[in-house]
């Protein structure tokens, strides 16, 4: 495996010159950019079909790029990688609503379900997903031992409009996965959240689907708005500071769900993922310490007995939650996981409306509020 | 340096070498600037996310606490039981529920003290004993106790519950007391009511099988002997059915009152039910001793008994079974006094009897002769044969005597004097009384359909049917089913029957004689009553009997007492059978004295229905 990362920024340009000479069917191009309209940054964009034709192009909006250590806005993030020995393909589809997220989650599965898929990294848009929806719909047609990781598109702190990169296209309402096949292709996951739980357990009263009505029969936009105080004029940002555990009383873990969006009039609130009527939530709030301490976490799960030392991408893709909540100390979480990923690992990523990646049991599930990191590399 | 101003230097382009230019000066400045405002948007929310969620709490720990307490408190309110918490010393902690009254001491005076200092050390150390008994084990603890309260005496449950708690380190318990005095009485009520009979509040036969079976118990631990006797009234059933159940009650109370007098202490009186009553009398020395008590007990019918101005005479009978000689086995004791009772009453009533083997013995042939015939009635294996009456004036046939047979029956009780004695004895006789009734009338009715005229049927009655107040119904009843007119039938009864009645015979004879049916004396002349003492029945004929007609032309004064006899039923106005006449001289004798009818082997043995269905023909063509 070869690989190169860059990034670009407005003033700056290229960090360092495109090199087209990795171009081949088995290169796989991962681009993360700035959600806001720019044309120099468009114009970036639309120039890497050209100059890697033959390469698979996968990327999404986001709420900030990670490249390194460091956090950059109105960037592009990119990395470059060739694979020696892995077969690549490319799945896309488009929705249009997100009643449509569990057969679009089938579409995908289906046309990557071919001998030796090993591994799988998806990216959605991030408002008009049901991101539960969506993973259920993969995992209906994938065996667990298949790993899915990936993250839902982002709009910086706007949750307006959404879109992804496929190839030439870039455009909202989008679904799509790479498949990697072949033995020599290897993955890594770990993912972590460290928030604190705030407060009472909560009934959930009234809830279809990602929609929250009610808890404990009080409307639920009130209950965000009581905690939120002054600070409720940023919704449906500042939510992200009130992130919503569910929990789960077979196996203590809980799901944590973050905003999408709100409705005043019905006083409801949109969540990346299901929210079940009749189940128990408690409101999360943040710890820095122990978000940061996350991050690492995320990264200590990462490093596996069958890491080699070869050269490796790590992708991270972390909640715009996070970064809402840690401020100009959401580096922090950067530097932590870069302290514990290997020496010989770049690492590249964004910051998203949901992280996706496998549960404790092997199942690909939702997560909202985490740090993801997903470690890949060829062994020759 | 903390991370972030160290990470703020390196992204101005700042070192700690060198002071910086205006610009990054600026720059590094309006970050801070903006950490500051940062980490007060932090805390603001912090705080307050902390002070809603706290407060939130808060409200849910009250609402819930009050709910704890509404419920806990509506529970209180609902039980009826004195609920208080004591430690492990005896020490009152909390009353927390329940009736102040119910209390030792009012409840002010009651808290902090200790249970020996508000009660006898004795009950003070059996409830220390259980509130130990009740932590060591962690188990419920009960007890029922009697404790003079402030509102009484009372009787209460007691229950001692560990509570897991320790007040000042002792282990503390829930002490749960009912007041159960009410129920306790009603309890005690019912188990009296259960063991004695409500007439005469003697002890019952559930008492009596208990008592019975301790007694025969004691009798062979200590080799001592003990009584079992049975006492029966005599006729107490005329008692009942001609002065009524009320009289017949004051009897009963009467006689179970002078019982209880001239009984000992330690002997014990039931009643067994009926006129029915129980003598258990123990540390005898033998049966010497209980005959001298059975007479002693007999003499309390010495005197009448006065009730509702009436002077009753009463007698008993008692029978006596030896314990333990005669049996160690209560039921067998019983069956064993019942046949030595009616020994006694065989012997001429008023009497003991002991129990004998001889006696055992034939009560269980009568028992099973009895079984029998029981099942012949129900059977239909009786027959009916039918004896000819005739005018002694013209030859005519009058009448049929209808009398009952049992040809199935073993040869020794084929008689009709056996087994109709043996209906009378066990209480068949009612039975089989109706069945020849609707037999009769079947016959009769069936007879006059197919225009075979015999005149009227004469059904003999007993003593006991003649005292059902429901036997004329009965009689009608079977007329209507069986369509037989009254002046078809005649009612033999004997002389003693009527004589010695009750109101229910008066009013059964008018019954029968206002549905047309004619009643005939059976047996007359063997009472020894006079017919004045007739005059008052409706009668219609006399039966001369059969020990009279014998006589006749060898024996004078046999002659004298017929010929009176049918002199003065005539001058009654009675017409006169005469019964068994078997020679040519009774009936010229018979004829001489103007006697109305005759029957007897000289005209005709009693003969199976058939046999009548072609003797009735016969006369005809004669």
């Amino acid at each position: 495996m070869k690989h190169s990362l860059h990034c670009y920024t407005e003033t700056q340009g290229w960090n360092k010159p495109l090199d087209s000479t990795l171009d081949s069917p088995n290169t796989l191009l991962i681009v993360f950019s700035s959600s806001r309209h720019s044309v120099t940054l468009r114009n970036e964009l639309e120039k890497l079909g050209s100059m890697y034709p033959q390469s698979i192009i996968m990327g999404c909006s986001s709420a900030g790029e990670i490249f390194d250590e460091d956090l950059l806005d109105d960037s592009i993030t990119l990395a470059v990688i060739r694979f020696d020995n892995t077969r690549l393909k490319l799945a896309q589809t488009t929705i249009e609503n997100p009643e449509q997220s569990s057969e679009a989650g089938k579409i995908i599965a289906n046309e990557l379900l071919e001998d030796g898929l090993s591994a799988m990294f998806t990216l959605t848009d991030g408002l008009l997903v049901n991101g539960s929806d969506y993973i259920s719909g993969l995992n209906r047609i994938l065996d667990e031992n298949i790993v899915i990781t990936g993250g839902m598109a982002a709009d910086g702190d706007r949750f307006e409009e959404t879109w992804l990169i496929c190839g030439n296209k870039i455009s909202p309402g989008m679904v799509a996965a790479v498949g990697f096949y072949g033995e020599r292709f290897h993955i890594a996951h770990g993912s972590r959240g460290g928030w604190d739980l705030l407060g009472h357990e909560r009934e959930v009263t009234r809830a279809e689907n990602n929609v929250l009505y009610s808890l404990d029969s009080q409307p639920a936009l009130d209950v965000y708005k009581k905690y939120l105080g002054e600070r409720a004029a940023g919704l449906p940002a500042t939510g992200l500071l009130f992130p919503l555990a569910i929990s789960n009383h077979e196996s203590d873990k809980a799901t944590v769900r973050t905003i999408l969006g709100i409705n005043e009039e019905k006083k409801s609130i949109t969540f990346a993922g299901n929210i079940p009527e009749g189940s128990y939530v408690k409101l999360m709030r943040a710890n820095f310490d122990r978000l940061i301490d996350g991050a690492a976490g995320a990264a200590e799960n990462l490093v596996t007995e069958d890491y080699d030392g070869s050269a490796a991408v790590c992708i991270a893709i972390s909640c715009v939650g996070r970064r809402l909540v840690l401020g100009p100390r959401i580096e922090e979480e950067l530097e932590a996981v870069r302290e514990v990923i290997p020496d010989n690992s770049q690492l590249l990523g964004y910051y998203s409306y949901g992280e996706i990646s496998p549960l404790g049991s092997g199942r690909c599930d939702l997560h909202n509020q985490t740090m993801t990191l997903t470690l890949f590399w060829e062994h020759d | 340096m903390h991370r972030l101003l160290k990470r703020q230097l390196r992204k101005t382009g700042l070192s700690l070498d060198h002071p910086p230019d205006k610009v990054q000066w600026k720059q590094f400045l309006e970050n801070i600037s903006q950490n500051y405002q940062q980490a007060d948007d932090d805390r603001y929310l912090l705080e307050r996310s902390l002070q809603i969620s706290s407060d939130e709490m808060q409200a849910l720990f009250r609402t819930q606490k009050a709910s704890t307490e509404g419920r806990f408190q509506a529970l209180l309110n609902a039980i009826p039981d004195l609920v208080f918490m004591l430690d492990e010393q005896g020490k009152y902690i909390e009353i927390i529920a329940g009736d102040e009254t119910d209390l030792f001491l009012p409840l002010s005076e009651l808290k902090n003290k200790y249970l020996h200092d508000i009660m006898p050390r004795s009950e003070a150390d059996t409830f220390l004993e259980m509130i130990s008994r009740a932590i060591k084990d962690n188990t419920l603890q009960l007890t029922k106790y009697q404790m003079q309260v402030q509102s009484g005496s009372r009787v209460f449950e007691g229950r001692v519950v560990p509570t897991g708690l320790k007040v000042h380190e002792y282990h503390t318990v829930l002490f749960l007391a009912r007041d159960i005095t009410e129920l306790d009485q009603t309890h005690e009520q019912l188990e009296h009511i259960a063991t004695h009979d409500a007439l005469t509040d003697l002890p019952n036969r559930v008492m009596m099988h208990e008592r019975l079976q301790q007694a025969i118990s004691r009798a062979v631990r200590h080799k001592s002997r003990a009584a079992l006797m049975l006492m029966d009234l005599d006729h107490f059933k005329n008692i009942n059915d001609s002065l009524g159940h009320s009289i017949g009650d004051s009897v009963l109370s009467e006689i179970s009152q002078r019982l209880q007098k001239v009984s000992r202490v330690e002997d014990s009186v039931f009643r067994l039910g009926g006129d029915e009553f129980i003598l258990l009398i123990e540390d005898l020395d033998g049966s010497e001793n209980a005959a001298r008590i059975a007479a002693h007990i007999l003499k309390i019918f010495k005197d009448p008994i006065r009730t509702n101005n009436m002077e009753l005479e009463v007698t008993g009978s008692i029978g006596i079974t030896m314990i333990p000689e005669d049996g160690e086995d209560s039921e067998s004791l019983l069956r064993q006094a019942d046949n030595a009772m009616y020994a006694a009453k065989e012997a001429g009533r008023n009497s003991y009897h002991f129990y004998t083997e001889e006696l055992g013995k034939r009560s269980h042939a009568l028992l099973s002769l009895e079984t029998r015939l029981r099942k012949a009635i129900l059977n239909n294996e009786l027959e009916l044969h039918y004896q000819p009456q005739f005018s002694l004036r013209n030859d005519e046939l009058i009448g049929l005597e209808a009398l009952v047979r049992w040809p199935n029956a073993d040869p020794q009780h084929r008689s009709p004097e056996v087994f109709i004695g043996i209906a009378e004895m066990s209480g068949l006789i009612e039975t089989l009384g109706s069945w020849v009734m609707r037999q009769a009338c079947l016959q009769g009715q069936d007879w006059l359909t197919r225009q075979l005229d015999f005149g009227r049927i004469a059904i003999n009655l007993s003593s006991r049917q003649l005292n059902n107040p429901g036997l004329a119904e009965e009689v009608k009843t079977i007329m209507e089913e069986t369509g037989m007119q009254g002046h078809r039938l005649e009612l033999e009864m004997t002389e003693t029957m009527v004589v010695h009645h009750g109101s229910t015979v008066q009013t059964n004879l008018e019954a029968f004689h206002s549905m047309g049916i004619q009643l005939a004396i059976d047996d007359f002349g063997t009472g020894h009553s006079s017919l004045i003492n007739l005059k008052r029945f409706p009668l219609n004929r006399l039966k001369i009997d059969r020990s009279f007609v014998d006589g006749l032309g060898e024996d004078a004064n046999d002659e004298v007492i017929t010929s009176a006899s049918i002199a003065l039923a005539r001058q009654l106005g009675y017409e006169v059978v005469a019964e068994g006449v078997e020679t040519e001289n009774q009936a010229d004798f018979l004829k001489q004295q103007n006697c109305d009818f005759a029957q007897g082997y000289l005209f005709a043995r009693p003969m199976p229905a058939e046999a009548v269905e072609k003797f009735i023909p016969a006369l005809k063509k004669n």
